[in-house]
């Protein structure tokens, strides 16, 4: 891991903070807005495993937990849960075609990172947990992250993968 | 080579395997912990000192995109300015209606000698982040510990309740939505008038717990709130009721329109009893007094009754023990 691939990462998750963070502005709380963590951890697991990329994604999931008023760690549990399914589809042998691990990484990554909250919820004693909240974020999430890969993903690595 | 390093994927990386994995079991220990009262009391603190870090991101974030997104609204926003001048006017009408009725009340209320709810100095503030997410519905206004603001103060806009505060910050406070898993507030139904709980329903909408009387509920009632739990002021408009299934739910008030402003009120200011002074210098009671009146010979009647037997005796009160006190009412106490 070089440095100033460490500090693309470091930007990377300051702007999916600074995302998550204008979806909380007044009058666009009702709106489905992109979880953009779940870009990242789909989007990361292509370099491979990285402890760096986990760090990051668990902090990033702390300034959710204490923006959304969530249980401490129940985003970051969501997120590394999405990243481990990523890296699963990232890294199977034999090689699948680059859309199709995408596929997987972004869609297996919601529905880990779904059950993981629901756990999380449950494990920390959680009044309730809103799932149908949930469901317009993920497609949104979806729907975007096909733009959202170009800046997540070089080109270079697009290429060296396959 | 690529530039984020020349490492392939793929490789085995047992060491990067162990610590991402402990890292996650971490999360589900940190998890665990928070079942605990003390661990959780810990953690508000920083979600106070947080939610004010909140508000600053919502608002640095949404300050860019109207940097970038604001551009040829100016014949828009003078549209809006001429509505909300006119409003300010026709406002003012009002608020001098309201200041003459309250006068009026005020002087109604002492010819009843009637013992009003006195309410304290409210806050009005602007909500600078929201959230609906999957744990919490929730706002941040921008008024916290510094401007008065104490949790469980009601958060009230022009439609009607929003919620309460839940957790206070310097300058911020968040307020939790009628939406919200956690919210419960006593509600009363202006025609039927019914008493029942207000609960959230998954963060969409809420419905009544438990109505005493739910045959008497009509549909399109107007619910307000109760104060029966002498926290939030009696009276404000909740919602209309509506029948889904075998259950009454409201549509809430607050979705009448865009939150951006609330105010956020006190709780009734009740006095507590202990501080209330004793009536007229009325001795309280002691086990002496109390024992004395029990041991107290009661009167036979005849003794008692009057020589011009105006009143029969059983209708006059008994005779008042020695030592009960000055004002003779301490053994009924």
């Amino acid at each position: 891991m070089t440095t100033a691939w460490r500090l693309w990462v470091l930007i990377l998750v300051v702007l999916a903070g600074l995302t998550t963070g204008f979806g909380m502005s007044p009058g666009l709380g009702h709106l489905w807005w992109p979880i953009a963590g779940l870009w990242l951890a789909a989007g990361l697991a292509a370099f491979g495993l990285s402890v760096w990329v986990a760090g990051c994604l668990i902090m990033l999931g702390l300034t959710m937990d204490y923006m959304g008023d969530a249980p401490i760690g129940a985003w970051s549990l969501a997120l590394l849960c999405a990243y481990g399914v990523a890296l699963v589809a990232w890294d199977r042998q034999p090689p699948i075609p680059v859309v199709v691990a995408e596929a997987i990484a972004v869609i297996g990554g919601l529905i880990a990172a779904s059950f993981a909250l629901g756990i999380a919820g449950g494990i920390a004693g959680h009044p309730g947990f809103a799932r149908a909240a949930l469901t317009g974020d993920f497609i949104i999430t979806v729907a975007l992250y096909p733009l959202a890969r170009f800046v997540i993903l070089p080109a270079s690595i697009r290429i060296a993968r396959r | 080579m690529a530039w984020y390093g020349n490492r392939r994927s793929g490789q085995p990386r047992p060491g990067a395997r162990a610590v991402v994995v402990g890292l996650g079991l971490a999360m589900v220990g940190a998890l665990a912990i928070q079942t605990s009262t003390a661990v959780r009391s810990g953690i508000e603190t920083s979600r106070k000192s947080m939610d004010g870090t909140t508000a600053s991101l919502a608002g640095v974030a949404s300050g860019l995109a109207g940097w970038s997104f604001g551009f040829g609204r100016n014949a828009e926003d003078q549209a809006r300015i001429a509505e909300l001048e006119a409003q300010v006017r026709d406002l003012h009408r009002w608020k001098d209606l309201a200041e003459t009725m309250a006068l009026r009340m005020e002087r109604y209320e002492k010819l009843l000698d009637l013992v009003g709810e006195t309410q304290g100095q409210s806050v009005t503030a602007r909500v600078v982040a929201e959230e609906n997410g999957p744990f919490a519905a929730s706002r941040i206004a921008n008024a916290g510990a510094a401007n008065g603001v104490r949790e469980g103060f009601a958060a009230i806009n022009e439609y009607g309740l929003v919620g309460r505060v839940v957790r206070v910050g310097e300058y911020t406070s968040r307020i939790l939505m009628l939406t919200d898993f956690a919210s419960r507030i006593p509600v009363l139904g202006t025609q039927s008038g019914d008493r029942a709980l207000l609960v959230g329903d998954n963060g969409v909408g809420a419905r009544l717990l438990e109505p005493e009387t739910p045959d008497k509920i009509v549909p399109g009632e107007v619910w307000v709130t109760s104060g029966d739990d002498g926290k939030m002021p009696l009276g404000v408009r909740v919602g209309t009721a509506r029948k889904v299934g075998e259950e009454w739910v409201l549509d809430l008030a607050l979705d009448a329109g865009p939150i951006d402003f609330v105010r956020l009120v006190p709780p009734p200011d009740f006095a507590d009893p202990d501080l209330v002074p004793p009536l007229g210098g009325v001795q309280r009671n002691t086990d002496s007094t109390l024992r004395t009146v029990s041991a107290a010979p009661i009167a036979p009647a005849q003794a008692t009754a009057a020589p011009s037997g105006g009143a029969p005796a059983a209708a006059r009160p008994p005779a008042r023990p020695a030592g009960a006190g000055a004002a003779g009412q301490g053994g009924v106490q």
